[in-house]
């Protein structure tokens, strides 16, 4: 874990803000509050998963880093560069991140061709062009298993799996640092999705791409990750390596989402199902609001009087990492 | 449903290649009438170019010697009042209706077409103003605008045409904006930026593509539109001024003298209803031919289900479980003529209060089944076999007999929570509707009855909350609220059709548990539908494995989870990430098939690593292993199905 390298990524107090207008003069609008306050660094060929329910920010904190989405304050620095305050078409930061979303349906033009879609950004970075372009887009298919003839077919006629490959290809395409994978199997078939997590560690394995990797299924992020950092209203409320995240979760949010996820051992899912019936059945609150305290406190089984007003502080966790919670035995 | 859509779109995939553009003219000549117009419109349209040579006089040229002939040998369609060769007219007519048309569609599309694109793509202030604008000029009659500002301009067909294409283009302007925005929200359009493409490529690369097909259309019954208003302008004196010919000045000029020669209206009028209609055709054709994956115009009307000798039913009615259905077989019309089988020869039980789930990936039959156990399958589907529930034949019962079972002892829930509820009616109304129709509950006390199913599936505040609409919901509020709505038959089998794939994880949990404490207090079965296996081992006693339309496992769910028995059931379970970070996942190789691809012999040869030549040449059965145990696999007993994964 230690490293004398810069860290490849380096996130400080990100925020995010979006402004919902509601009505002619603007009289029922909101603000919803994304991304309150995020920090994290990244190392060159780590793999970090991020996991939280839809509402928790984590599509937020991918996009934001793809400066895909307006921010509002903090800073963002890949390999020391100031990504934060890039303008414009920011092409040289384009070349070192990039991304594969979630649905393979929506993330590929079915207008265009699979060469134009693969090879789009070379054209756009490198100008090239014709049999030049159509080389490397046909290395670029044989690096993620698909065949050369693919490339001038329409993505219609391809399964989610083969899509979601042409997804990996155009990201590979720049050879960027860091991938954003932002759901990246979630639409897939069980049998589709392994070929799917196979091909990205066998990439980062030879290429030591790094890779933020958003979901919400904690066995695949919990397969995937060195690790993994539980989202919570905005904020990430446990980090930690994968292992000890998922085996010892720190933070109730965390032994919540875990006592969620099925799995197929039937005696390790009655086990989880028992811990369910003793958690409160509730649902995450609205992202518009920002409550006094820790934000999960309304959900939270084991909830004080202190969870209601103080924001709790990140303490370390033994094991690694840390997280933010009141009912943590003191640092020390 | 979405597989099934899947499986009756793709044929037109698996066949041998065609470019779009091949593709599109066959889809487009299918339409018969829209062809002929298409080729009408081509005659038509060589009128301006080759008209001047084939016109035999002058069509201003007066001869008063000779008024009003008939058609003859000189003059093909007579002349008019003034002597004027009618053929010479109505070719010159054309042709300035053509030209001018072309005119007034062109300024719409330059002026409309990329303005709505940019303004649709970047949003914000001019987005707004412009808007604003359009819907000004939308709220006035576009005919009278055109009036309005030839009275400034002054009449004339230029004139005229630049009025009408002003006040077409917000057409345009509306139908590229609206595009532009969805695309703003597209992912492809995220990947493309994120790959670094500048604003103008994504809106010429990534936009205009795909809206290539609406905007032809909108061209075409533009054109239609351009057309008959340009006749109309003429005709009252604001568009061609005489003695040029136009139609309309050709029609206001008849009517003088309709009495007398009535055969003076028929060319311009015959040739104004065609040309209209032509292109009113030609922008249905395209539109169909364009709309791709679309099912054709037809019958949307739900087939009856063919059922068994009634007499078996009823003969084993004695001993029958709940729900059993035999030897189930389910067929579509395939899109290009013939049957499709989608699903064959399922059969299984499902015991009162017991938890039967049917697990497999999608393409594999599991809710076409459970759509054809209901008699829901979509026009088109044909089911044979039986399905006896409580002892009664279902298949082949009547719509108002089965309407009756359906929300009364059998009751539903889908994957999609809101899109299964009404929005326009309030969620206690939508429940209440149910309980009056199968408790026989009147107003008042379904309304309360409401309430209490909403409490009893653990809607904070349901007497409040009843009143409110399904959009004020949340997905798993949604779903809790489907939930209340089936149970208001009071059922004894609750059909799930993922219930708890749209939702997340937390939520879904919440779902289950929901389930099976709804299920210990009421004592009714379940039937889950899932992709999840995980699922499976929360909820369900008994699971059976489908794949390519057929069961291929089935047994107790602990069991059958712990200790698979047929390669595809250990190949899927070994494929699921197990704690063991960096290693290598099973893979299943290939692709499920696709119900007209199913290999012969064992369904799933092409992709088992035991398979041998006897796989691939015999037919399959699902076998009994004893302990409650079943199996399609040949090989069983030979071999040792995790092996093959590792």
């Amino acid at each position: 874990m230690t490293t004398d390298a810069p860290p490849l990524l380096e996130v400080d107090d990100l925020h995010v803000r979006f402004r919902v207008r509601r009505g002619v003069f603007g009289g029922g609008s909101y603000t919803v509050y994304a991304l309150r306050g995020v920090s994290l660094t990244m190392r060159a060929g780590e793999t970090l998963g991020v996991v939280g329910e839809s509402g928790s920010g984590k599509s937020t904190l991918g996009r934001a880093l793809l400066r895909l989405t307006d921010l509002h304050r903090g800073t963002i620095r890949l390999e020391g560069q100031a990504v934060h305050a890039l303008k414009g078409r920011m092409l040289d930061f384009r070349r070192d991140l990039q991304a594969v979303f979630q649905d393979p349906y929506a993330s590929l033009n079915p207008a265009m061709v699979v060469a134009d879609i693969v090879g789009e950004p070379l054209t756009v970075h490198f100008g090239l062009r014709g049999r030049e372009r159509d080389a490397k887009t046909a290395a670029l298919l044989d690096r993620v298993g698909l065949a050369a003839d693919h490339l001038e077919r329409y993505p219609a006629e391809f399964s989610g799996g083969q899509r979601q490959r042409i997804a990996v290809a155009r990201a590979l395409a720049l050879e960027p640092r860091l991938i954003v994978c932002d759901e990246p199997v979630s639409a897939l078939d069980v049998s589709t999705q392994s070929q799917v997590i196979n091909l990205l560690q066998a990439l980062q394995a030879s290429f030591g791409i790094a890779y933020l990797f958003i979901a919400h299924d904690l066995a695949v992020v919990r397969h995937i990750s060195h690790r993994i950092a539980v989202m919570y209203l905005g904020s990430i409320v446990e980090m930690g390596p994968a292992q000890r995240v998922c085996d010892q979760p720190a933070h109730p949010y965390t032994e919540m989402l875990l006592a969620a996820a099925p799995v197929t051992d039937p005696v390790e899912q009655r086990r989880r199902k028992a811990l369910r019936r003793k958690l409160p059945a509730s649902e995450l609150p609205s992202p518009a609001e920002v409550l006094p305290g820790c934000p999960f406190h309304t959900r939270c089984a084991y909830a004080t009087d202190i969870c209601k007003q103080q924001l709790p502080s990140p303490s370390p966790v033994a094991g690694g990492g840390w997280a933010a919670c009141h009912l943590l035995p003191a640092a020390g | 449903m979405s597989e099934l859509a899947a499986s009756a779109a793709s044929p037109e995939m698996g066949a041998a290649p065609l470019s779009g553009g091949a593709r599109l003219a066959r889809a487009f000549l299918r339409h018969r009438l829209a062809a002929w117009a298409a080729l009408y419109l081509l005659v038509l349209a060589a009128v301006p170019l080759i008209g001047p040579h084939i016109a035999p006089h002058d069509p201003v040229q007066t001869d008063l010697a000779r008024t009003f002939e008939g058609p003859g040998s000189e003059h093909w369609l007579g002349t008019d009042h003034l002597g004027r060769s009618m053929s010479s007219r109505i070719i010159a007519a054309t042709a300035v209706a053509l030209k001018a048309a072309a005119l007034g569609v062109g300024i719409a599309l330059v002026l409309g077409a990329p303005l709505g694109l940019v303004c649709g793509y970047l949003g914000g202030w001019w987005d707004r103003v412009a808007m604003r604008v359009v819907e000004a000029v939308i709220a006035l009659p576009a005919l009278l605008v055109a009036i309005a500002i030839l009275a400034i301009l002054g009449p004339s067909l230029t004139n005229a045409m630049i009025a009408l294409g002003i006040v077409n283009a917000t057409a345009f302007f509306r139908l590229m904006r609206g595009t532009a925005l969805e695309a703003r929200e597209a992912v492809y359009v995220d990947a493309a930026r994120v790959g670094g493409a500048s604003t103008p490529r994504i809106l010429a690369r990534h936009v205009l593509p795909n809206v290539a097909g609406p905007l032809t259309v909108q061209t075409t019954l533009t054109f239609a539109y351009v057309l008959l208003a340009e006749a109309g302008l003429s005709y009252i004196g604001l568009g061609v001024q005489p003695p040029q010919a136009s139609w309309g000045v050709m029609l206001a000029t008849a009517q003088n003298y309709l009495h007398q020669h009535p055969f003076m209206v028929a060319p311009p009028g015959l040739l104004i209803v065609f040309t209209v209609l032509a292109f009113n055709l030609l922008g249905d054709g395209l539109r169909d031919a364009l709309a791709r994956g679309e099912a054709p115009a037809g019958s949307r009307r739900r087939h009856r289900a063919t059922s068994a000798p009634p007499d078996a039913a009823a003969a084993t009615a004695g001993a029958m479980p709940l729900l059993r259905v035999v030897d189930l077989e389910v067929r579509f019309q395939a899109p290009r003529g013939g049957e499709l089988t989608v699903v064959s020869g399922v059969g299984f039980d499902v015991e009162a209060g017991r938890t039967v789930g049917l697990v497999g990936e999608s393409g594999c039959g599991k809710s076409v089944t459970a759509m054809a156990i209901m008699g829901l399958l979509d026009a088109g589907g044909q089911a044979t076999g039986s399905v006896a529930f409580g002892g009664q034949e279902l298949l082949g019962l009547p719509e108002p007999a089965l309407n009756r079972i359906r929300g009364g002892d059998v009751g539903m829930i889908f994957q999609e929570p809101s899109a299964s509820l009404n929005p326009a009616f309030t969620v206690k109304h939508q429940i209440g509707e149910a309980l009056r129709l199968h408790a026989g509950l009147n107003r008042r006390q379904a309304g309360s009855r409401a309430v209490e199913l909403l409490a009893q599936v653990g809607i904070p505040d349901a007497s409040r909350r009843a009143d409110d609409y399904p959009h004020h919901f949340s997905g798993g509020m949604a779903q809790r609220a489907m939930i209340a709505m089936a149970l208001a038959g009071d059922p004894k089998l609750l059909i799930a059709d993922e219930p708890s794939t749209a939702l997340d994880v937390t939520i879904q949990a919440q779902v289950l548990d929901l389930l099976s404490a709804l299920q210990e207090e009421r004592g009714m079965a379940i039937l889950l539908i899932t992709h999840d296996l995980g699922v499976i081992a929360d909820l369900c006693d008994e699971a059976l494995v489908m794949y390519a339309g057929q069961i291929i496992e089935r047994g107790p769910a602990a069991a059958l989870l712990t200790a698979p028995a047929h390669p595809y059931t250990a190949g899927l379970l070994a494929s699921m990430p197990q704690n063991q970070r960096g290693a290598s996942l099973a893979q299943i190789p290939g692709r499920v098939p696709p119900a007209w691809g199913w290999p012969a012999g064992c369904r799933f040869h092409p992709r088992c690593p035991h398979a041998t030549e006897a796989c691939a040449k015999e037919d399959t059965t699902l076998r009994h292993l004893g302990a409650g145990r079943w199996n399609r696999c040949r090989r069983i007993g030979e071999i040792d199905v995790a092996e093959g994964w590792r």
